[in-house]
Protein backbone atom coordinates (compact mmCIF):
# COMPACT_ATOMS: atom_id res chain seq x y z
CA UNK A 1 0.00 0.00 0.00
CA UNK A 2 2.74 2.41 0.93
CA UNK A 3 4.83 1.68 -2.09
CA UNK A 4 1.91 2.31 -4.44
CA UNK A 5 1.09 5.55 -2.72
CA UNK A 6 4.65 6.55 -3.31
CA UNK A 7 4.45 5.75 -6.96
CA UNK A 8 1.32 7.79 -7.14
CA UNK A 9 3.07 10.57 -5.34
CA UNK A 10 5.83 10.70 -7.86
CA UNK A 11 3.54 10.44 -10.81
CA UNK A 12 1.05 12.96 -9.52
CA UNK A 13 3.91 15.27 -8.85
CA UNK A 14 5.44 15.12 -12.26
CA UNK A 15 2.59 14.54 -14.67
CA UNK A 16 -0.48 16.24 -15.88
CA UNK A 17 -3.52 13.90 -15.72
CA UNK A 18 -1.99 11.52 -18.27
CA UNK A 19 0.17 8.62 -17.21
CA UNK A 20 2.70 9.08 -19.98
CA UNK A 21 4.67 12.24 -19.97
CA UNK A 22 7.82 13.99 -20.93
CA UNK A 23 9.46 15.51 -17.90
CA UNK A 24 9.55 19.27 -17.94
CA UNK A 25 11.61 21.73 -16.00
CA UNK A 26 9.26 24.68 -16.41
CA UNK A 27 7.46 24.19 -13.09
CA UNK A 28 10.73 24.15 -11.24
CA UNK A 29 11.96 27.20 -13.07
CA UNK A 30 8.79 29.03 -12.23
CA UNK A 31 8.87 28.03 -8.58
CA UNK A 32 12.54 28.40 -7.81
CA UNK A 33 13.55 31.32 -9.94
CA UNK A 34 10.61 33.46 -10.96
CA UNK A 35 8.41 33.43 -7.87
CA UNK A 36 9.50 34.08 -4.31
CA UNK A 37 9.50 30.48 -3.23
CA UNK A 38 13.26 30.20 -2.90
CA UNK A 39 13.16 33.11 -0.49
CA UNK A 40 10.63 31.21 1.60
CA UNK A 41 12.85 28.15 1.52
CA UNK A 42 15.66 30.32 2.81
CA UNK A 43 13.39 31.66 5.57
CA UNK A 44 12.47 28.10 6.52
CA UNK A 45 16.10 27.10 6.56
CA UNK A 46 17.17 30.03 8.71
CA UNK A 47 14.33 29.63 11.18
CA UNK A 48 14.68 25.84 11.28
CA UNK A 49 18.43 25.83 11.85
CA UNK A 50 18.49 28.54 14.50
CA UNK A 51 15.46 27.12 16.32
CA UNK A 52 17.00 23.62 16.35
CA UNK A 53 20.37 24.82 17.60
CA UNK A 54 18.82 26.86 20.38
CA UNK A 55 16.54 23.96 21.24
CA UNK A 56 19.58 21.72 21.58
CA UNK A 57 21.34 24.22 23.80
CA UNK A 58 18.40 24.61 26.18
CA UNK A 59 17.58 20.90 26.07
CA UNK A 60 21.17 20.02 26.99
CA UNK A 61 21.19 22.48 29.86
CA UNK A 62 18.02 20.92 31.22
CA UNK A 63 18.48 17.23 30.61
CA UNK A 64 22.18 16.98 31.45
CA UNK A 65 21.78 18.90 34.67
CA UNK A 66 18.78 16.87 35.68
CA UNK A 67 20.54 13.54 35.06
CA UNK A 68 23.75 14.45 36.87
CA UNK A 69 22.67 16.52 39.85
CA UNK A 70 20.01 15.89 42.41
CA UNK A 71 17.78 18.90 41.98
CA UNK A 72 14.66 19.51 44.01
CA UNK A 73 11.54 18.04 42.41
CA UNK A 74 13.38 16.87 39.31
CA UNK A 75 10.91 14.08 38.61
CA UNK A 76 7.95 16.44 38.67
CA UNK A 77 9.67 19.04 36.54
CA UNK A 78 10.63 16.50 33.91
CA UNK A 79 7.15 15.04 33.86
CA UNK A 80 5.72 18.53 33.54
CA UNK A 81 7.96 19.15 30.52
CA UNK A 82 6.73 15.91 28.97
CA UNK A 83 3.11 16.83 29.60
CA UNK A 84 3.54 20.03 27.58
CA UNK A 85 3.41 17.78 24.55
CA UNK A 86 -0.35 17.40 25.13
CA UNK A 87 -1.25 21.08 24.64
CA UNK A 88 -2.83 21.44 21.20
CA UNK A 89 -1.00 24.22 19.31
CA UNK A 90 -4.29 25.85 18.35
CA UNK A 91 -4.87 26.57 22.04
CA UNK A 92 -1.79 28.77 22.16
CA UNK A 93 -2.25 30.48 18.81
CA UNK A 94 -4.57 33.31 19.83
CA UNK A 95 -2.68 34.41 22.98
CA UNK A 96 0.66 34.16 21.22
CA UNK A 97 -0.68 36.15 18.28
CA UNK A 98 -1.85 38.94 20.59
CA UNK A 99 1.33 38.86 22.64
CA UNK A 100 3.55 39.02 19.57
CA UNK A 101 1.42 41.79 18.12
CA UNK A 102 2.08 43.97 21.14
CA UNK A 103 5.75 42.99 21.22
CA UNK A 104 6.14 43.63 17.50
CA UNK A 105 7.22 40.05 16.86
CA UNK A 106 4.68 39.32 14.12
CA UNK A 107 6.36 38.74 10.76
CA UNK A 108 9.73 38.25 12.36
CA UNK A 109 12.18 35.40 12.58
CA UNK A 110 12.47 35.67 16.33
CA UNK A 111 8.76 35.09 16.99
CA UNK A 112 8.58 31.85 15.03
CA UNK A 113 11.91 30.69 16.42
CA UNK A 114 10.64 31.13 19.97
CA UNK A 115 7.46 29.18 19.27
CA UNK A 116 9.39 26.39 17.60
CA UNK A 117 11.89 26.10 20.43
CA UNK A 118 9.00 25.75 22.82
CA UNK A 119 7.30 23.09 20.73
CA UNK A 120 10.50 21.08 20.22
CA UNK A 121 11.79 21.19 23.78
CA UNK A 122 9.74 18.34 25.32
CA UNK A 123 10.90 15.95 22.61
CA UNK A 124 14.54 17.03 22.71
CA UNK A 125 14.77 17.07 26.51
CA UNK A 126 13.36 13.56 26.83
CA UNK A 127 15.35 12.21 23.94
CA UNK A 128 18.61 13.54 25.35
CA UNK A 129 17.68 12.42 28.84
CA UNK A 130 17.88 8.85 27.62
CA UNK A 131 21.28 9.40 26.02
CA UNK A 132 22.73 11.09 29.10
CA UNK A 133 21.42 8.33 31.35
CA UNK A 134 23.14 5.69 29.22
CA UNK A 135 26.45 7.44 29.69
CA UNK A 136 28.72 5.75 32.27
CA UNK A 137 29.45 8.02 35.22
CA UNK A 138 33.00 6.73 35.59
CA UNK A 139 34.24 8.58 32.51
CA UNK A 140 33.20 11.93 33.84
CA UNK A 141 34.48 11.16 37.34
CA UNK A 142 37.87 10.26 35.95
CA UNK A 143 38.05 13.55 34.06
CA UNK A 144 37.00 15.47 37.18
CA UNK A 145 39.74 13.82 39.20
CA UNK A 146 42.24 14.70 36.50
CA UNK A 147 41.40 18.32 37.13
CA UNK A 148 38.86 19.04 34.46
CA UNK A 149 36.12 21.52 35.34
CA UNK A 150 32.45 20.58 35.18
CA UNK A 151 31.94 22.55 32.00
CA UNK A 152 35.14 21.14 30.59
CA UNK A 153 33.86 17.65 31.25
CA UNK A 154 30.61 18.44 29.51
CA UNK A 155 32.16 19.91 26.40
CA UNK A 156 35.18 17.60 26.08
CA UNK A 157 33.81 14.28 27.26
CA UNK A 158 30.03 14.25 27.25
CA UNK A 159 29.27 16.09 24.02
CA UNK A 160 31.49 13.90 21.79
CA UNK A 161 29.93 10.74 23.21
CA UNK A 162 26.32 11.76 22.90
CA UNK A 163 26.84 13.32 19.49
CA UNK A 164 24.50 10.84 17.78
CA UNK A 165 21.76 11.82 20.20
CA UNK A 166 22.36 15.51 19.63
CA UNK A 167 22.33 15.06 15.89
CA UNK A 168 19.09 13.07 16.05
CA UNK A 169 17.37 15.57 18.33
CA UNK A 170 18.55 18.51 16.26
CA UNK A 171 17.48 17.03 12.96
CA UNK A 172 14.09 15.95 14.28
CA UNK A 173 13.55 19.49 15.57
CA UNK A 174 14.55 20.80 12.18
CA UNK A 175 12.05 18.53 10.39
CA UNK A 176 9.33 19.75 12.70
CA UNK A 177 10.12 23.42 12.02
CA UNK A 178 10.38 22.78 8.32
CA UNK A 179 6.93 21.20 8.19
CA UNK A 180 5.05 23.37 10.67
CA UNK A 181 2.14 25.22 9.13
CA UNK A 182 -0.28 26.58 11.75
CA UNK A 183 1.98 29.06 13.52
CA UNK A 184 3.85 29.86 10.33
CA UNK A 185 0.65 30.87 8.57
CA UNK A 186 -0.74 32.94 11.44
CA UNK A 187 2.36 34.63 12.81
CA UNK A 188 3.85 35.56 9.46
CA UNK A 189 0.83 35.47 7.17
CA UNK A 190 1.55 36.64 3.67
CA UNK A 191 4.73 38.56 4.03
CA UNK A 192 8.28 38.18 2.88
CA UNK A 193 9.10 36.47 6.16
CA UNK A 194 6.83 33.46 5.70
CA UNK A 195 8.13 29.91 5.49
CA UNK A 196 7.94 27.30 2.76
CA UNK A 197 4.68 25.53 3.77
CA UNK A 198 2.91 28.88 3.68
CA UNK A 199 4.48 29.65 0.32
CA UNK A 200 3.24 26.31 -0.92
CA UNK A 201 -0.30 27.25 -0.14
CA UNK A 202 -0.03 30.48 -2.08
CA UNK A 203 -0.11 28.39 -5.24
CA UNK A 204 -3.56 27.18 -4.22
CA UNK A 205 -5.32 30.32 -5.38
CA UNK A 206 -9.08 30.64 -5.10
CA UNK A 207 -9.30 30.80 -8.88
CA UNK A 208 -7.33 27.70 -9.74
CA UNK A 209 -4.95 25.27 -8.17
CA UNK A 210 -1.56 25.60 -9.80
CA UNK A 211 -0.88 21.90 -9.43
CA UNK A 212 2.33 21.97 -11.41
CA UNK A 213 3.81 24.62 -9.14
CA UNK A 214 2.50 22.98 -5.99
CA UNK A 215 4.05 19.71 -7.08
CA UNK A 216 7.40 21.23 -7.88
CA UNK A 217 7.49 23.25 -4.64
CA UNK A 218 6.37 20.23 -2.64
CA UNK A 219 9.08 18.06 -4.12
CA UNK A 220 11.73 20.65 -3.39
CA UNK A 221 10.50 20.80 0.21
CA UNK A 222 10.48 17.05 0.49
CA UNK A 223 14.06 16.37 -0.59
CA UNK A 224 15.92 17.71 2.47
CA UNK A 225 13.66 16.01 5.02
CA UNK A 226 13.78 12.74 3.12
CA UNK A 227 17.58 12.84 3.20
CA UNK A 228 17.52 13.68 6.91
CA UNK A 229 15.11 10.83 7.60
CA UNK A 230 17.44 8.36 5.94
CA UNK A 231 20.49 9.74 7.75
CA UNK A 232 18.99 9.61 11.23
CA UNK A 233 17.01 6.45 10.57
CA UNK A 234 18.68 4.66 13.45
CA UNK A 235 17.57 7.19 16.03
CA UNK A 236 14.24 7.99 14.46
CA UNK A 237 12.25 5.53 16.58
CA UNK A 238 13.71 6.81 19.78
CA UNK A 239 13.13 10.36 18.69
CA UNK A 240 9.56 9.88 17.56
CA UNK A 241 8.57 8.35 20.89
CA UNK A 242 10.34 11.00 23.00
CA UNK A 243 13.01 8.50 23.93
CA UNK A 244 10.57 5.97 25.34
CA UNK A 245 11.26 3.19 22.83
CA UNK A 246 14.77 2.35 21.73
CA UNK A 247 15.03 1.49 18.05
CA UNK B 1 36.23 24.39 51.06
CA UNK B 2 32.77 24.70 52.51
CA UNK B 3 31.95 27.64 50.33
CA UNK B 4 32.93 25.93 47.13
CA UNK B 5 30.86 22.95 48.14
CA UNK B 6 27.80 25.11 48.50
CA UNK B 7 28.51 26.83 45.24
CA UNK B 8 28.66 23.43 43.56
CA UNK B 9 25.16 22.81 44.79
CA UNK B 10 23.71 26.06 43.55
CA UNK B 11 25.26 26.25 40.10
CA UNK B 12 23.11 23.47 38.62
CA UNK B 13 20.03 25.51 39.49
CA UNK B 14 21.45 28.45 37.60
CA UNK B 15 22.01 26.25 34.59
CA UNK B 16 18.43 25.01 34.40
CA UNK B 17 16.79 28.33 35.24
CA UNK B 18 16.79 30.00 31.79
CA UNK B 19 15.34 26.92 30.12
CA UNK B 20 12.70 26.43 32.76
CA UNK B 21 11.73 30.10 32.77
CA UNK B 22 11.34 30.01 29.00
CA UNK B 23 9.16 26.91 29.19
CA UNK B 24 7.05 28.28 32.01
CA UNK B 25 6.53 31.54 30.20
CA UNK B 26 5.68 29.96 26.84
CA UNK B 27 3.37 27.39 28.41
CA UNK B 28 1.62 29.35 31.10
CA UNK B 29 1.29 32.72 29.44
CA UNK B 30 -1.02 31.51 26.62
CA UNK B 31 -3.04 29.36 29.00
CA UNK B 32 -3.57 32.07 31.57
CA UNK B 33 -4.21 34.71 28.94
CA UNK B 34 -6.83 32.63 27.19
CA UNK B 35 -8.40 31.71 30.50
CA UNK B 36 -8.65 35.41 31.27
CA UNK B 37 -10.15 36.50 27.97
CA UNK B 38 -12.61 33.66 28.06
CA UNK B 39 -14.35 35.49 30.90
CA UNK B 40 -14.61 38.66 28.80
CA UNK B 41 -16.33 39.83 25.66
CA UNK B 42 -13.09 40.21 23.74
CA UNK B 43 -13.49 40.96 20.07
CA UNK B 44 -10.22 41.65 18.29
CA UNK B 45 -11.74 44.69 16.61
CA UNK B 46 -13.07 46.33 19.79
CA UNK B 47 -10.92 48.33 22.14
CA UNK B 48 -12.98 47.84 25.28
CA UNK B 49 -13.71 44.46 26.71
CA UNK B 50 -16.59 43.75 29.08
CA UNK B 51 -16.44 41.12 31.78
CA UNK B 52 -19.09 38.47 31.15
CA UNK B 53 -18.25 35.74 33.66
CA UNK B 54 -18.96 32.22 32.53
CA UNK B 55 -21.12 33.28 29.60
CA UNK B 56 -18.63 32.16 26.92
CA UNK B 57 -18.29 28.70 28.39
CA UNK B 58 -22.06 28.45 28.76
CA UNK B 59 -22.57 29.50 25.16
CA UNK B 60 -20.07 26.94 23.95
CA UNK B 61 -21.54 24.16 25.97
CA UNK B 62 -24.99 25.02 24.65
CA UNK B 63 -23.83 25.57 21.08
CA UNK B 64 -24.38 22.87 18.55
CA UNK B 65 -21.33 23.93 16.56
CA UNK B 66 -19.01 23.11 19.42
CA UNK B 67 -20.42 19.66 20.03
CA UNK B 68 -20.49 18.95 16.33
CA UNK B 69 -16.82 19.88 16.05
CA UNK B 70 -15.99 17.76 19.08
CA UNK B 71 -17.86 14.84 17.55
CA UNK B 72 -16.01 15.25 14.24
CA UNK B 73 -12.67 15.42 16.06
CA UNK B 74 -13.37 12.36 18.19
CA UNK B 75 -14.69 10.40 15.22
CA UNK B 76 -11.64 11.34 13.16
CA UNK B 77 -9.26 10.46 15.98
CA UNK B 78 -10.85 7.14 16.90
CA UNK B 79 -11.21 5.86 13.34
CA UNK B 80 -7.83 7.08 12.11
CA UNK B 81 -5.83 5.92 15.13
CA UNK B 82 -7.45 2.49 15.37
CA UNK B 83 -7.06 1.79 11.65
CA UNK B 84 -3.46 2.96 11.84
CA UNK B 85 -2.85 0.73 14.83
CA UNK B 86 -4.33 -2.41 13.28
CA UNK B 87 -2.67 -2.00 9.88
CA UNK B 88 0.55 -0.88 11.54
CA UNK B 89 0.57 -3.94 13.78
CA UNK B 90 -0.07 -6.33 10.88
CA UNK B 91 2.75 -4.82 8.83
CA UNK B 92 5.06 -4.81 11.86
CA UNK B 93 4.35 -8.49 12.57
CA UNK B 94 5.09 -9.29 8.95
CA UNK B 95 8.28 -7.25 8.83
CA UNK B 96 9.40 -8.81 12.10
CA UNK B 97 9.40 -12.25 10.47
CA UNK B 98 11.31 -11.31 7.36
CA UNK B 99 14.94 -10.45 7.78
CA UNK B 100 16.13 -9.68 4.27
CA UNK B 101 15.27 -6.19 3.14
CA UNK B 102 13.76 -5.08 6.43
CA UNK B 103 16.05 -2.11 6.37
CA UNK B 104 14.79 -0.97 2.98
CA UNK B 105 11.21 -1.27 4.17
CA UNK B 106 12.05 0.79 7.20
CA UNK B 107 13.51 3.52 5.04
CA UNK B 108 10.45 3.59 2.81
CA UNK B 109 8.21 3.65 5.87
CA UNK B 110 9.99 6.69 7.29
CA UNK B 111 9.22 8.85 4.30
CA UNK B 112 5.48 9.54 4.81
CA UNK B 113 6.19 10.47 8.42
CA UNK B 114 8.52 13.30 7.48
CA UNK B 115 6.33 14.67 4.70
CA UNK B 116 4.82 17.97 5.83
CA UNK B 117 1.12 17.38 6.61
CA UNK B 118 0.49 20.41 4.44
CA UNK B 119 2.08 18.66 1.45
CA UNK B 120 0.30 15.40 2.24
CA UNK B 121 -3.01 17.26 2.32
CA UNK B 122 -2.45 18.95 -1.03
CA UNK B 123 -1.16 15.73 -2.56
CA UNK B 124 -4.24 13.79 -1.53
CA UNK B 125 -6.47 16.63 -2.65
CA UNK B 126 -4.92 16.25 -6.06
CA UNK B 127 -5.26 12.48 -6.03
CA UNK B 128 -8.91 12.70 -4.98
CA UNK B 129 -9.71 15.31 -7.62
CA UNK B 130 -12.97 14.61 -9.44
CA UNK B 131 -11.76 15.01 -12.99
CA UNK B 132 -8.13 13.95 -13.08
CA UNK B 133 -7.36 12.46 -9.68
CA UNK B 134 -5.66 9.10 -9.58
CA UNK B 135 -8.23 7.59 -7.21
CA UNK B 136 -11.14 8.38 -9.47
CA UNK B 137 -9.12 7.12 -12.42
CA UNK B 138 -8.85 3.74 -10.68
CA UNK B 139 -12.55 3.82 -9.94
CA UNK B 140 -13.28 4.36 -13.63
CA UNK B 141 -10.96 1.56 -14.63
CA UNK B 142 -12.83 -0.73 -12.22
CA UNK B 143 -16.07 0.46 -13.85
CA UNK B 144 -17.22 2.18 -10.70
CA UNK B 145 -18.67 5.60 -10.19
CA UNK B 146 -16.45 8.65 -9.81
CA UNK B 147 -16.80 10.54 -6.58
CA UNK B 148 -16.27 14.20 -5.79
CA UNK B 149 -14.65 13.21 -2.51
CA UNK B 150 -13.93 16.53 -0.93
CA UNK B 151 -17.16 18.16 -2.08
CA UNK B 152 -19.35 15.43 -0.64
CA UNK B 153 -20.71 15.74 2.85
CA UNK B 154 -20.29 12.03 3.52
CA UNK B 155 -16.94 11.44 1.88
CA UNK B 156 -14.93 14.49 2.95
CA UNK B 157 -14.22 13.24 6.46
CA UNK B 158 -13.24 9.74 5.28
CA UNK B 159 -10.94 11.41 2.75
CA UNK B 160 -9.21 13.24 5.60
CA UNK B 161 -8.98 9.99 7.53
CA UNK B 162 -7.40 8.26 4.53
CA UNK B 163 -4.79 11.02 4.31
CA UNK B 164 -4.00 10.71 7.99
CA UNK B 165 -3.86 6.92 7.76
CA UNK B 166 -1.52 7.11 4.78
CA UNK B 167 0.79 9.41 6.66
CA UNK B 168 0.81 7.82 10.11
CA UNK B 169 0.37 4.07 9.68
CA UNK B 170 4.13 3.84 9.02
CA UNK B 171 4.70 5.60 12.35
CA UNK B 172 2.76 2.85 14.15
CA UNK B 173 4.58 0.17 12.17
CA UNK B 174 8.02 1.51 12.96
CA UNK B 175 7.36 1.88 16.67
CA UNK B 176 5.62 -1.48 17.01
CA UNK B 177 8.40 -3.13 15.03
CA UNK B 178 10.98 -1.67 17.39
CA UNK B 179 8.85 -2.99 20.26
CA UNK B 180 8.63 -6.46 18.72
CA UNK B 181 12.35 -6.62 18.21
CA UNK B 182 13.08 -5.77 21.81
CA UNK B 183 10.86 -8.57 23.16
CA UNK B 184 12.69 -11.39 24.94
CA UNK B 185 12.74 -14.76 23.15
CA UNK B 186 12.25 -17.00 26.20
CA UNK B 187 8.47 -16.65 26.64
CA UNK B 188 8.00 -17.30 22.93
CA UNK B 189 10.13 -20.44 23.09
CA UNK B 190 8.26 -21.60 26.16
CA UNK B 191 4.99 -21.04 24.35
CA UNK B 192 6.22 -23.01 21.36
CA UNK B 193 7.25 -25.90 23.62
CA UNK B 194 3.89 -25.85 25.39
CA UNK B 195 2.21 -26.17 22.02
CA UNK B 196 0.57 -22.79 21.73
CA UNK B 197 -0.99 -22.05 18.38
CA UNK B 198 0.24 -19.02 16.51
CA UNK B 199 -2.91 -17.13 17.34
CA UNK B 200 -2.62 -18.01 21.04
CA UNK B 201 1.01 -16.92 21.11
CA UNK B 202 0.07 -13.63 19.55
CA UNK B 203 -2.97 -12.97 21.70
CA UNK B 204 -1.70 -14.13 25.09
CA UNK B 205 2.04 -13.49 24.88
CA UNK B 206 3.10 -11.04 22.22
CA UNK B 207 0.25 -8.57 22.64
CA UNK B 208 0.52 -8.21 26.45
CA UNK B 209 4.28 -7.82 26.22
CA UNK B 210 3.86 -5.23 23.51
CA UNK B 211 1.40 -3.21 25.56
CA UNK B 212 3.77 -0.49 26.88
CA UNK B 213 5.14 0.28 23.44
CA UNK B 214 1.69 0.13 21.87
CA UNK B 215 0.34 2.51 24.47
CA UNK B 216 3.04 5.07 23.75
CA UNK B 217 2.33 4.85 20.04
CA UNK B 218 -1.42 5.20 20.55
CA UNK B 219 -1.11 8.06 23.03
CA UNK B 220 1.21 10.04 20.75
CA UNK B 221 -1.03 9.47 17.76
CA UNK B 222 -4.17 10.39 19.71
CA UNK B 223 -2.60 13.66 20.86
CA UNK B 224 -1.69 14.53 17.29
CA UNK B 225 -4.88 13.36 15.60
CA UNK B 226 -6.96 15.32 18.09
CA UNK B 227 -5.34 18.56 16.94
CA UNK B 228 -5.83 17.87 13.22
CA UNK B 229 -5.61 21.15 11.34
CA UNK B 230 -3.08 21.24 8.50
CA UNK B 231 -4.75 18.70 6.26
CA UNK B 232 -8.16 20.28 6.87
CA UNK B 233 -6.75 23.65 5.89
CA UNK B 234 -5.32 22.18 2.70
CA UNK B 235 -8.14 19.84 1.72
CA UNK B 236 -11.56 21.02 2.82
CA UNK B 237 -11.28 24.14 4.96
CA UNK B 238 -13.88 22.75 7.33
CA UNK B 239 -16.50 22.21 4.63
CA UNK B 240 -18.66 21.08 2.98
CA UNK B 241 -21.30 22.41 5.42
CA UNK B 242 -19.09 21.86 8.50
CA UNK B 243 -18.68 18.18 7.65
CA UNK B 244 -14.97 18.41 8.47
CA UNK B 245 -14.97 21.19 11.06
CA UNK B 246 -12.70 19.80 13.77
CA UNK B 247 -12.19 21.56 17.09
CA UNK B 248 -8.91 23.07 15.89
CA UNK B 249 -10.57 24.39 12.77
CA UNK B 250 -13.54 25.80 14.70
CA UNK B 251 -11.21 27.58 17.11
CA UNK B 252 -9.23 28.97 14.20
CA UNK B 253 -12.36 30.16 12.42
CA UNK B 254 -13.92 31.84 15.45
CA UNK B 255 -10.60 33.42 16.35
CA UNK B 256 -9.35 34.68 13.01
CA UNK B 257 -12.42 34.97 10.81
CA UNK B 258 -15.06 36.39 13.10
CA UNK B 259 -12.48 37.73 15.58
CA UNK B 260 -14.44 36.50 18.59
CA UNK B 261 -11.34 35.73 20.57
CA UNK B 262 -13.25 35.12 23.79
CA UNK B 263 -15.21 32.32 22.17
CA UNK B 264 -12.15 30.74 20.64
CA UNK B 265 -10.26 31.03 23.93
CA UNK B 266 -12.99 29.36 25.96
CA UNK B 267 -13.23 26.61 23.34
CA UNK B 268 -9.47 26.17 23.59
CA UNK B 269 -9.80 25.52 27.27
CA UNK B 270 -12.58 23.02 26.78
CA UNK B 271 -10.46 21.30 24.12
CA UNK B 272 -7.44 21.16 26.42
CA UNK B 273 -9.58 19.62 29.16
CA UNK B 274 -11.02 17.03 26.77
CA UNK B 275 -7.66 15.95 25.39
CA UNK B 276 -6.13 15.72 28.86
CA UNK B 277 -9.03 13.59 30.09
CA UNK B 278 -8.77 11.31 27.07
CA UNK B 279 -5.02 10.80 27.46
CA UNK B 280 -5.32 10.19 31.20
CA UNK B 281 -8.05 7.68 30.51
CA UNK B 282 -5.95 5.82 27.94
CA UNK B 283 -3.00 5.68 30.33
CA UNK B 284 -5.16 4.47 33.18
CA UNK B 285 -6.98 1.93 31.02
CA UNK B 286 -3.74 0.35 29.84
CA UNK B 287 -2.14 0.66 33.27
CA UNK B 288 1.18 1.78 31.80
CA UNK B 289 1.42 4.76 34.09
CA UNK B 290 1.26 2.61 37.21
CA UNK B 291 3.77 0.04 36.07
CA UNK B 292 6.25 2.80 35.35
CA UNK B 293 5.97 4.30 38.81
Amino acid sequence: MISTSFKELNQAFTTKPTWFFTPTKSNYNRVLIESGFSLKLLNSLLIGVSASLLTLLIACSLSYTYTRFKLAGSKHVLFWILSLRIIPPIVAVVPIYILFRTMGLLDSYLGLIMVYIFMNLPLSVWLLLGFFKDLPLELEEAALIDGCSRFGVFFRIVIPIVKPGLIAAGLLSFIFCWNEFLFASILSGSSRMSTAPVGLYEYATPVSMLWGHIAAAGTVMLIPVAIIAIVVQKHMVRGLTLGAVKG
Amino acid sequence: MKRSHRRGKIIPYFVVTPGLLFLIFMALYPLIFSLRISFYDWNLLDTEHAFVGLRNFKENILSLNFWHALWITVLFTVVAVSVEFVIGLVIALYLHRIIKGRRIFQTVLLLPIVVAPAIAGLMWRFMLNYEYGVINYFFTVLRMQRYAWLASKNLALPALMITDIWQWTPFMTIILLAGLQSLPDDPLEAAAIDGCSRWQTFWFIILPMLKPVATIAIVLRTIDAFRVYDIIFMMTRGGPVHATTSLSWLIYETGFKTFELHQSASMSWLMLIFVTVIITYILKFTGVNESRK
